[in-house]
């Protein structure tokens, strides 16, 4: 199912590194930009998750250009979040979370694949974030609670719900 | 498929939609700051693995560097140091450098400064050149030798140096500017001055302090 491209090679590699970067900029902007208000945070996003990027240099061997991109992707979109709700000093995530738990009643209308990947689309940000991380890029809870910054208790209880409310939704849907 | 499996495939859907959501959106121009920090944080990837070292031996060296520091450069703050007008704040593996005396100073590059004309047989290569901004390689193929140069708005100055670079750091005079030098690991050495208008620096290796004043003297004016 995964497609694999050649494993870029980062070690002691500036350009690589720079390639990546030079490829990827403008969507990790637009990314964070499409969160943050101004383009100068914007970049302080972009540059934060670059920083965060090269703190685990085994990573950089592990994974192909196409999933550093995605990686890096999440990695700027909950940097952005998290300077968000900073600056607001609100519990947004704590709304979202419910808003989006408390579905069941929504559940029975669901029949086919396409309307699945909706709800888990409705889902918090934060919460697809550290789905994508686990079940797509499959890192362990330690390395994501370090690459989101977030405490691993918070990126267990992450798993263990988006499991758990996708389980009930597919058993719900029977097999698909 | 197993629930897992399908929720990785969903997951991964999903995502490849949202990124090309976001690609969607206008395109942006860089600010020169954004374009430094993230050369240099590039140039450091390069030299550095940063968590490589074991975590005894980098409390052990950071410890040094931060006390280096303080006692080198003067203290004002547990983490932040000012030397003339380069102020550092130490925070960890990495030490945040900015320009501080600013009032005056152009907020844009109204002149350039160039280091050709002194070099013989060196290619020059412009690798940034923004209104803040300017980073300039200068290439020997016979040699092999590479000196880069920058000049840069002091307002935009926002560089991450690695706190064990700046262990031993230098504090010298460069045509009469207070200048502030040290080597990474790899051998390179850069040297900064603030010439009052903006921040200049020469990076090479097999470079000292005794010695980077034969490359600052070809810093000159170009053509503008």
């Amino acid at each position: 199912m995964r497609r694999h491209s050649k494993k870029p090679n980062f070690d002691g590699d500036f350009r690589a590194l720079e390639n990546l970067y030079i490829k990827y900029r403008m969507l990790l902007f637009r990314t964070a930009r499409s969160i943050l208000p101004h383009n100068s945070d914007a970049e302080d996003a972009v540059h934060t998750a670059f920083v965060r990027f090269m703190n685990d240099p085994a990573r950089l061997s592990r994974f192909t250009d196409e999933e550093n991109k995605k990686y890096l992707f999440i990695m700027v979109r909950g940097i952005a979040l998290d300077m968000l709700e900073k600056k607001h000093r609100s519990s947004r995530l704590d709304a979202e979370t419910e808003s989006a738990f408390n579905t069941s009643e929504n559940a029975e209308a669901n029949l086919a694949y396409e309307n699945i990947k909706q709800n888990i689309k409705n889902l918090p940000t934060k919460v697809k974030n550290v789905a994508v991380l686990f079940f797509v890029q499959h890192m362990t809870e330690q390395e994501i609670a370090d690459a989101l910054d977030m405490n691993i208790n918070t990126v267990r209880s992450y798993v263990s719900r988006a499991r758990k409310i996708l389980r009930k939704w597919y058993d719900e849907e029977g097999s698909l | 498929m197993n629930n897992d499996e399908v929720l990785a495939q969903m997951l991964d859907e999903i995502l490849r939609e949202e990124m090309s959501e976001c690609d969607k959106l206008p395109c942006h121009k860089f600010s020169g700051r954004f374009e430094r920090r993230m050369h240099r944080l590039c140039k450091m990837k390069q030299r550095h693995s940063f968590r490589m070292v074991p975590a005894r031996r980098l409390a052990g060296a950071l410890s040094c560097a931060f006390c280096a520091l303080v006692l080198v450069l003067g203290a004002t703050h547990k983490n932040y140091v000012i030397w003339n007008n380069f102020e550092l704040y130490y925070d960890g593996d990495v030490t945040q450098m900015t320009m501080k005396q600013l009032d005056g100073c152009p907020e844009t590059l109204e002149k350039h400064y160039t280091l050709s004309g002194g070099l013989r047989g060196y290619k020059e290569t412009v690798l940034v050149d923004t209104d803040t901004l300017r980073l300039i390689e200068y290439y020997n193929e016979e040699t092999d030798n590479k000196i880069t140069f920058f000049q840069q708005v002091k307002g935009d100055v926002s560089m991450p140096i690695s706190s064990a670079d700046l262990k031993d750091a230098d504090k010298f005079v460069v045509d009469n500017h207070a200048a502030m030098g040290y080597k990474n690991k790899t051998g390179e050495y850069t040297c900064m001055w603030d010439d009052g208008d903006y921040l200049l620096g020469i990076e090479k290796s097999n470079m000292t302090k005794n010695t980077s004043d034969v490359f600052t003297k070809y810093v000159h004016l170009a053509e503008f």
